[in-house]
């Protein structure tokens, strides 16, 4: 029974059709796929479908993957392919009324506890309004701590071109994040004066 | 780029543990349903719309377009007989009365001096955007309302039993008394 190893061995396992390899390989890399597939659609149940998604073409194809690259390399062209084809499928509503939503049920024991729960959903929210190749970009880098060329690689683009996409990201979040931050920063100011 | 941004960005997007029920539904091999965007917002949405287009239209005192027919005339002055609504206006004066009406409803109402009925009052009436009134009045121990609107609203011209067209106004008639509702015409005439 196949229930540790590295990923060569299970893949290898996998390609062998041992059932308890799949199951193996899912629990090795299930965390890393949802949590992609959630950052990316910023939705509990669009990010399972797309989990879902990645598993059954990983499961599907694991006989195709030859070792060229990296198994890791490989899991995440699946999963961003799968959350960029959710993307075109699909279209979000109305981000603003998820906001909504989420302030309104937003504990309001204090402006400034408001203010952070704000603070949180808005980041969400910025994340997830950003064109599906900057928001891919920065929930590599941020959720799955890729470097520029590691990023490349599962995108298959020039390092420079990452670092131009990630730059260009960061200046739209901080433009749509700054007056949220100044806000905040004034009312815990205001709290500490307080205290 | 700032710090609190990296700081942030590395917070809010940080892994998380897939759902335990994950499993199951890869086990169960069904491609993912295609999720369409919810309908219910939408629908929402344009519920709200068409509310605040109607309270909009509402607070401008402004209701969706009616045709004023002659039928549809007597049928509001009956409404206006037998209704709780105060009258905008209390007076006896046939002048005052058709002083208000004039500046409140743009209609000149001419009322004799003297006659049989005793005026109670006006009220002003909104209704597909067109402003009337409607003036209370009392014959013996009848009450009666005379509604006046523009005749540009739509009646019928030519005189009915209980409603007429005389020039750019339209009137109608409601009495208290249903056995003689002619009594209503006591208001001007002064006979039957």
């Amino acid at each position: 029974m196949v229930l540790e190893g590295s990923d060569r061995e299970l893949v290898a396992a996998c390609q062998r059709g041992e059932r308890d390899a799949f199951r193996a390989l899912f629990e090795a890399h299930k965390d890393q796929v949802y949590s992609i597939a959630l950052r990316f659609s910023g939705d509990r149940a669009l990010a399972m479908d797309i989990a879902q998604d990645t598993f059954l073409k990983l499961f599907s194809s694991i006989r195709d993957f030859r070792g060229d690259a990296r198994f890791e390399t490989w899991i995440y062209r699946l999963v961003v392919n799968s959350c960029l084809d959710h993307k075109r499928r699909s279209w979000r509503l109305i981000p603003i009324a998820d906001e909504l939503m989420a302030i309104l049920q937003a504990p309001a024991d204090s402006l400034n506890e408001v203010l952070r729960s704000e603070l949180r959903h808005r980041v969400q929210s910025a994340v997830e309004r950003l064109t599906p190749d900057l928001r891919m970009v920065i929930v590599l880098r941020y959720t799955e701590g890729l470097s520029y060329d590691e990023i490349a690689e599962v995108l298959g683009c020039s390092p420079g071109t990452v670092a131009s996409r990630l730059n260009r990201a960061h200046k739209v979040l901080e433009r749509r994040l700054s007056h949220l931050v100044d806000r905040t920063h004034l009312e815990e100011k205001k709290g500490n004066r307080h205290v | 780029m700032s710090e609190w941004l990296e700081l942030e960005l590395a917070h809010r997007l940080a892994p998380v543990a897939a759902p335990d029920d994950l499993w199951a539904r890869i086990q169960k091999g069904q491609p993912a349903p295609e999720r369409h965007a919810a309908r219910w917002p939408i629908a929402a949405i344009l519920t709200l719309g068409v509310a605040a287009a109607t309270l909009w239209l509402a607070a401008r005192g402004q209701e969706p377009p009616v045709n004023l027919t002659n039928v549809n005339l007597e049928r509001l002055a009956m409404e206006q007989l037998h209704t709780d609504t105060p009258l905008n206006l209390r007076s006896s004066d046939p002048a005052q009365i058709a002083e208000w009406s004039r500046q409140h409803a743009g209609v000149t109402v001419k009322l004799p001096e003297r006659g049989q009925a005793r005026l109670a009052g006006v009220r002003l009436i909104r209704r597909g955007g067109i402003r009337m009134v409607a003036v209370d009045y009392s014959v013996g121990g009848d009450t009666a309302t005379l509604l006046v609107a523009r005749s540009a609203a739509g009646p019928e011209s030519g005189h009915g039993r209980m409603s007429w067209t005389s020039g750019e106004l339209s009137y109608a008639l409601a009495c208290s008394n249903l056995d003689h509702p002619e009594a209503a015409c006591l208001l001007c005439h002064s006979s039957l």
